[in-house]
């Protein structure tokens, strides 16, 4: 029987699954669909080509074979799909493959009673950040001066981004050397800390597995009661096999989460830094903001946004007939969110009008977290501005019939 | 539960952004960004973000003859009451929202009738530069509020601003003349403000960007000599106005018409200054899939499949030819456009081409040059294909 903190490397014993590192996240969605602990997993499927993965929701476990290997142009947020199309797991258990930001973001929304967890098995994933496709094709095309076209695979390995041809050709550039060229992962990615997701149920990834094991198994962290179940179950049914991890393999692993720790961390101060300080801060972002097109794209895709009835739609706040909006639009959302920003990007990457979203907010977030000790989306503590039952909560300000917010809110 | 995403394009502005449609149980329920796209590369504006929904609203679901509903053959019967028109008096009014492969039969089904053919809300012109190139350009003229109207076109203007460009404007007030430069805020424009023309003059890589549909801004762009970024502000207008399909003209000799209506939601009311003209005939057909101003004073509404229940493709407006995809099925009684029109022709003793989407391009492709380099299949890749020059 496992438990939290155990580690161990892990192979599927299917011969249908032929996943990169040994299959094992897939033999461990697989059971668990089979053996209906869960009724749909959310995944990534690899769409028109490597560039386009897209999210599946998958019932049968045929077809989860399908779905093997890692796509590092995988940019978006899973979670908030739960919200949006299976009702917030509240009648349906689902198990989902999660990055970094995918399980932070799926912390928030539970925190905000918009995905129930109960129902939700998480296999986390190692994540040293992902390329948005048009970048990744731009820069093979152009750095690397292959056509994107003829590139079956792509892996990150050593600090480099690989790329493999369908004649076999193999071309590795370093990332450093990528983004000093504004190429490369996206800048949330770079600012990223969080590389092993240990607040998913298992966190699983190849980083560590050495020896003669090297590229056969996957490395799987127990992180949850709950995970030690699904993963002993899939071990005794037969799913996959197991074994100890290497001790030179667990120190590697250690190192690469450390390294790739310092590096989110120093391109969060070069990012940061480049914002400036103050008024010059509030200048810059205030420019920024001025392209925006209230097109809300950032508002339907951020984890943290839930409520009904969104702030930035009340025409006492903001005028909803001009375009750029006041910027009182940016302001409500630095307000609502910053203190529970996970840096997942997708207000940045989405945005129509290029405006450095997450930027701004990671930015407030960490200074957020400095004040208050708030750090989101690594367990179920509740931030600053804590959920409040929407429709209740507005119904009982209105009947105080004061608009003051100590005596509503402070003075209980 | 069955859910799905399907790649497919807006069917708002001529940009040509691809979404995924969220598709559950064989209901559009979201739309999801396609990252991959190289038009948006994941982005969308808010009519692109209500894209499910956008076609669902108001859906006619049965033939209606003279305000009363009716069955496919009563109204397919009374609709090929056109016959009975002399080719000179009647007139064929297409959407710029339809696919290529569906405009090609309508255009053929007129050509067959002899009748006139013409698209309301197109627009023509060609552009001389590619949505990409925008971003290079070190100097753009913005005639009109082109920003917002296509706004990831917009966004290569803004990338091409980051970039060092200036933008210059001429137009209303709006939100491209908040993000330009240099501003002359005028209703209406003959001439280029003083230093604007020395600007472009002196610039390496100068662009002008206005809408195919603003004939002012045309006359004063033709003078200039530089790229054009010529907008459509149609998901197919290209297409539309590449097949030869100019803008409508309505005569006094007109008597009957036959409509094919194609209206998201959110969109301005684009028959509004023909109604009343339309009432005057003695004979209006309509092939809408959803309730327009139109349906009060149509004859005849023929309920027809809308773009998210259909193959085809369109064509943005750089010339890029993409692939939509069908994601869900019509509602019980609805016909495809091409079905009408075979039903119709057929009724009319008129001879049209017949097959699938892809015999149709590959027919379009070998009788309208522009399309003839490239095969439905090709289109299939997120990239999509250029029609030519010719």
């Amino acid at each position: 029987m496992s438990e939290k903190g155990d580690m161990f490397y892990a192979w599927t014993k299917s011969a249908d699954i032929k996943g990169e590192c040994g299959g094992a996240v897939i033999s461990l969605l697989k059971y668990a669909l089979e053996q209906k602990i869960v009724d749909v997993v959310l995944t990534v499927r690899k769409g028109y080509d490597v560039y386009d993965p897209l999210p599946v929701f998958i019932t049968d476990p045929a077809e989860l074979a399908s779905c093997a290997g890692s796509l590092h142009c995988g940019t978006f947020l899973l979670p908030k799909l739960i919200k949006k199309y299976l009702n917030g797991a509240k009648d349906i258990k689902v198990a989902i493959t999660v990055k970094g930001c995918d399980v932070k973001a799926l912390y928030e929304l539970a925190k905000r009673q918009q995905i129930n967890m109960d129902n939700v098995l998480s296999i986390g994933l190692n994540c040293g950040g992902s390329v948005s496709p048009t970048v990744a094709r731009k820069m093979i095309e152009e750095k690397y001066g292959i056509d994107p076209d003829d590139v079956v695979k792509e892996e990150i390995d050593k600090g480099q981004f690989i790329v493999m041809t369908k004649d076999g050709q193999h071309k590795g550039i370093k990332i450093d050397e990528l983004e000093e060229e504004g190429l490369g992962r996206r800048a949330n990615c770079q600012r990223c800390e969080t590389k092993i997701p240990r607040q998913a149920d298992l966190a699983c990834g190849n980083w560590g597995v050495f020896g003669e094991k090297a590229g056969k198994a996957t490395f799987v962290e127990i992180c949850s009661a709950k995970g030690a179940s699904v993963f002993d179950g899939a071990v005794s049914n037969g799913a996959i096999d197991i074994c100890g991890p290497d001790p030179k393999g667990l120190e590697i692993r250690g190192k690469i989460e450390t390294v790739m720790i310092k590096m989110g961390k120093k391109a969060q101060k070069s990012q940061f830094d480049e914002l400036q300080e103050g008024r010059d801060r509030l200048t810059t972002i205030m420019n920024y903001s001025s392209r925006c097109i209230a097109c809300r794209a950032c508002i339907e895709n951020c984890p943290i946004c839930y409520c009904v009835e969104c702030s930035t739609l009340k025409p006492h706040l903001i005028d909803q007939t001009k375009t750029p909006p006041d910027f009182m639009f940016h302001l409500i959302r630095f307000a609502h969110i910053a203190d529970s920003c996970v840096n997942c990007g997708q207000c940045q990457e989405l945005c129509p009008a290029e405006i450095p979203n997450a930027l701004f907010m990671h930015a407030q977030q960490v200074e957020l977290e400095k004040m208050f000790g708030h750090t989101p989306g690594v367990d179920m503590t509740l931030p600053v501005l804590a959920y409040a039952e929407e429709p209740e909560e507005r119904r009982r300000l209105n009947d105080t019939g004061s608009d003051m917010i100590f005596e509503n809110v402070f003075r209980e | 539960m069955q859910m799905k995403y399907v790649t497919t394009i807006c069917p708002y502005c001529g940009t040509g952004c691809a979404l995924n449609l969220v598709v559950r149980d064989g209901k559009t329920v979201g739309v999801a960004p396609s990252n991959r796209s190289p038009v948006c590369s994941g982005k969308l504006c808010s009519r692109g973000l209500h894209a499910a929904d956008a076609l669902n609203e108001g859906r006619v679901v049965q033939p209606v003859v003279k305000g009363e509903t009716s069955d496919w053959e009563t109204a397919i019967g009374k609709a090929a009451e056109l016959k009975k028109y002399a080719a000179g008096e009647i007139i064929i009014i297409t959407s710029p929202r339809i696919t290529n492969e569906t405009q090609y039969l309508v255009w053929k089904f007129a050509h067959s009738l002899g009748a006139a053919i013409g698209v309301i809300h197109g627009g023509s012109g060609v552009p001389t530069v590619k949505l990409d190139e925008l971003k290079d350009a070190d100097v753009i003229l913005a005639l009109g509020n082109v920003m917002q109207a296509l706004p990831l076109t917009g966004n290569r203007i803004l990338q091409a601003k980051e970039n060092g460009a200036r933008l210059l404007y001429l137009g209303p007030q709006s939100y491209t003349a908040v993000q330009a430069d240099t501003v002359e805020i005028t209703d209406e424009y003959k001439e280029l403000p003083p230093g604007f023309g020395a600007l472009l003059k002196n610039a390496a890589h100068p662009a002008v960007v206005y809408m195919a549909n603003d004939s002012a801004a045309a006359k004063l762009a033709e003078g200039l000599g530089i790229s054009a970024a010529v907008l459509y502000d149609t998901n197919n207008g290209r297409g539309t106005s590449l097949m030869g399909i100019g803008p409508l003209s309505l005569q006094e000799s007109t008597k009957a018409a036959l409509v094919i209506a194609e209206t998201p939601l959110m969109e301005q009311d684009i028959y509004a200054d023909i109604l009343q003209k339309l009432d005057s005939l003695e004979l209006t057909v309509v092939a809408a899939s959803a309730e327009t101003s139109l349906s009060a004073i149509a004859d005849i509404v023929l309920p027809i499949a809308s773009q998210h229940e259909s193959d085809g493709t369109v064509t943005n407006w750089e010339g890029r030819v993409q692939m939509l995809r069908k994601a869900v099925d019509s509602p019980e009684g609805v016909k495809s456009l091409q079905e009408v029109l075979a039903e119709l022709a057929e009724k009319m003793g008129l001879g049209i081409p017949s097959g699938t989407p892809e015999e149709m391009y590959t027919a379009l492709a070998g009788e309208i040059s522009a399309f003839g380099n490239s095969t439905y299949e090709q289109i299939a890749k997120p990239e999509g294909v250029f029609v030519q020059e010719v």
